[in-house]
């Protein structure tokens, strides 16, 4: 394959010049080459043997470092290990100069395998010398090499390392020093959002969100541990921050425009995903006042400035505003309600989370989101399944429990099947006709 | 500025780019290399008694877990003002050399203190702080078991010398002699107070795994 396209680089080359010269027809030029590209058929089954004899070959080295690490002196592991890595730059740097302009994979591959082997070197380094202490500390470093890969070459590979890399720094910081909430995460994943922004890569904003998430996740854990927040209050919190999400994928901005989408579809999925765990967890403590009410509030008051500048946009209809304002009010109250009015605060909880259900679908509709409309089905779903579990089922003995419930999940899906097709039918011929 | 990080992040790639990514991550291996051969061959050797581990941990393939006689010390007993240490500080421990060639500890700090002659500063970080009772070689001069203070808060300091890789199917060996106290650590500790592992010995023989430094 690497034969075929340095000819085909060549042909092209020279059927330049032979049209220059008067020899070659330039009308015929686009079809001989769409000749010479079309053939070749037979040369796969060398390209495979090559590329199976090279993994072989690898592996054969890499048995034979394996086998004879303990035996060899600390210099000669240094070196093996600085000619992996810089073996892989060298494939890298082969690729670019002969073939690729713009990312390719066999590239992309050579460069997140010297930024691997820049993490192994790391890990083996610690090994050879005996160097105790924080595994933080390696993780750090093998964060800052990819990232500084990803910016430079730049690498949409080593980017991808760098952000998966640095949620796991943050959580082994926080697990050697467990009081500690570790801001300085936030330093490098924005730094990897810009960049994942500006490359206008949109599978990037998936895996940032997520290693948002990740982090937001090990946040409410260290809240309800360390400054024991009950968990209503870390659940109603994190419903609002998904919702600040939410609404900021509606503001137009250029930079994160490609992270539009991702933003709209994770917020609003951890904001009915939260929010629905708020009445199964609730242990019906008072939130400390001292700092969650200010939190809230703060938090609350960030979520109502975002959906308020996406409705100035015109990215947001009153409706919606309206809804994701009443949400932001419920959740910062319902703690509270929770405590001083028991299960009552529960059950219009649940009464209110069946209405943004609804909304959800409705939000779907309107904007023509599939997403928003299959999420609305499926909370609205589970939610009365959990309201069967609380109410129904505790009322009955085990055969009719489960009999009521076979049927009630069965009546759900055919109802709620059939009115989801009928909105997606009527979304896809809108889309058409579009 | 945007634009600028656009230019930056959509441009084709850059083999001047590469090659720099690759340099600056070589030398950051080196200094990692270079920061511990300049501190096991330029640092104070101190040697240090092993304590037996707790039998509940495991042994990971190669690796063995070291503990110290200094890794659990008396803070009441150390530290002029030992209200002031928690888990998660960092401390400076006093080491000098007592006649049977072992160091211990005789005081501890927040800051690095001024070098007196004789003795060494060694950088660690309290893990958590305890009050069980404490073996009796920890600290310089110990006292007499009935002499010692009932319920004094004990600090568990690690001192980033606590692990050892030995060649496979050697570890066992080691842990068990480890446990039996036969285990002495050679260790280079650097005038900013960091320690390294430079060797073992074992049985008091002659030194055993000495580290080449490269």
């Amino acid at each position: 394959m690497i034969l075929r396209r340095q000819y085909i680089k060549r042909l092209k080359t020279d059927l330049d010049r032979w049209s220059q010269r008067g020899l070659v027809d330039p009308a015929k030029i686009p079809a001989i080459v769409k000749d010479a590209e079309g053939t070749g058929g037979g040369t796969a089954l060398t390209t495979v043997l090559a590329v199976l004899g090279v993994v072989l070959l690898g592996f054969a080295a890499m048995s034979f470092v394996a086998a004879n690490w303990t035996e060899m002196s600390k210099l000669t592991k240094l070196l093996v290990l600085a000619f992996g890595m810089w073996g892989s730059v060298g494939i890298a740097a082969w690729r670019i100069r002969t073939e690729d302009e713009e990312p390719g994979l066999y590239t992309e591959a050579a460069i997140l395998l010297a930024v691997i082997l820049f993490g192994v070197s790391i890990m083996l380094i610690g090994q050879m010398y005996h160097i105790g202490g924080e595994y933080s500390d390696g993780l750090m470093l093998w964060m800052a090499g990819a990232l500084v890969t990803a910016w430079l070459v730049p690498s949409r590979a080593a980017l991808v390392l760098a952000i998966i890399l640095t949620p796991m720094w943050s959580i082994a910081v926080m697990m050697e020093n467990p009081a500690l909430l570790h801001w300085q995460f936030v330093i490098p994943i924005s730094v990897a959002g810009l960049l994942a922004a500006a490359m206008g890569w949109r599978p990037a904003a998936h895996i940032i969100i997520n290693a948002w998430g990740v982090r937001f996740g090990t946040t409410a854990l260290w809240l309800m541990e360390h400054l024991d927040w009950s968990t209503d209050s870390v659940f109603a919190l994190a419903a609002m921050v998904a919702l600040i999400v939410f609404a900021k994928g509606h503001i137009a901005m250029r930079l994160i425009a490609p992270f539009e989408d991702a933003m709209i579809h994770w917020g609003l999925l951890a904001a009915m995903g939260t929010a629905f765990w708020l009445p199964l967890a609730s242990d019906g403590v008072l939130p400390d006042e001292t700092y969650y009410i200010w939190v809230a509030l703060i938090v609350g008051a960030m979520v109502l400035a975002t959906v308020g500048m996406a409705f100035l946009q015109s990215r947001v209809s009153m409706p919606d505003a309206a809804m994701l304002a009443a949400a932001t009010v419920v959740l910062v109250v319902y703690p509270y309600a929770q405590f001083v009015y028991g299960d009552i605060a529960g059950w219009l909880f649940v009464i209110a989370y069946f209405g943004a259900s609804v909304w959800c679908v409705s939000y779907g509709t309107r904007t023509h989101d599939r997403f928003g409309i299959n999420l609305g089905f499926a909370a609205f779903g589970l939610m009365a399944l959990y309201v069967y579990f609380e109410t129904v089922g505790t009322l009955l003995d085990t055969a009719a429990f489960f009999a009521v419930g076979g049927l009630l999940l069965i009546g759900l899906s055919v109802g709620l099947g059939r009115i989801r097709h009928r909105l997606l039918a009527r979304q896809t011929k809108a889309d058409k006709e579009a | 500025m945007i634009s600028w990080i656009e230019n930056i992040a959509r441009a084709p790639y850059r083999l001047w780019g590469l090659i720099l990514a690759a340099v600056i991550m070589t030398l950051l291996l080196g200094q990692i290399v270079m920061e511990r051969v300049t501190l096991l061959s330029s640092g104070t050797e101190v040697r240090l008694a092993t304590a037996p581990v707790d039998p509940r941990d495991i042994f990971r393939g190669d690796y063995v877990i070291l503990t110290y006689d200094i890794s659990r010390l008396p803070v009441d007993r150390l530290a002029e003002d030992p209200d002031q240490f928690s888990g998660g500080d960092t401390v400076y421990v006093t080491l000098s050399e007592a006649t049977t060639g072992l160091w211990q500890a005789t005081a501890m700090h927040h800051r690095q203190p001024e070098a007196d002659a004789g003795t060494v500063s060694i950088k660690g970080r309290i893990d958590w702080m305890d009050t069980a009772p404490l073996p009796p070689t920890a600290v310089a001069g110990e006292a007499p078991v009935e002499e010692r203070c009932v319920g004094c808060r004990n600090a568990r300091i690690s001192y980033g010398i606590e692990s050892y890789f030995v060649p496979e199917g050697t570890g066992r060996e080691l842990e068990d002699m480890r446990d039996e106290g036969s285990v002495t650590v050679i260790a280079a500790v650097s005038e900013n107070g960091t320690a390294a592992i430079k060797g073992l010995i074992l049985d008091g023989g002659d030194p055993v795994y000495l580290e080449p430094l490269l």
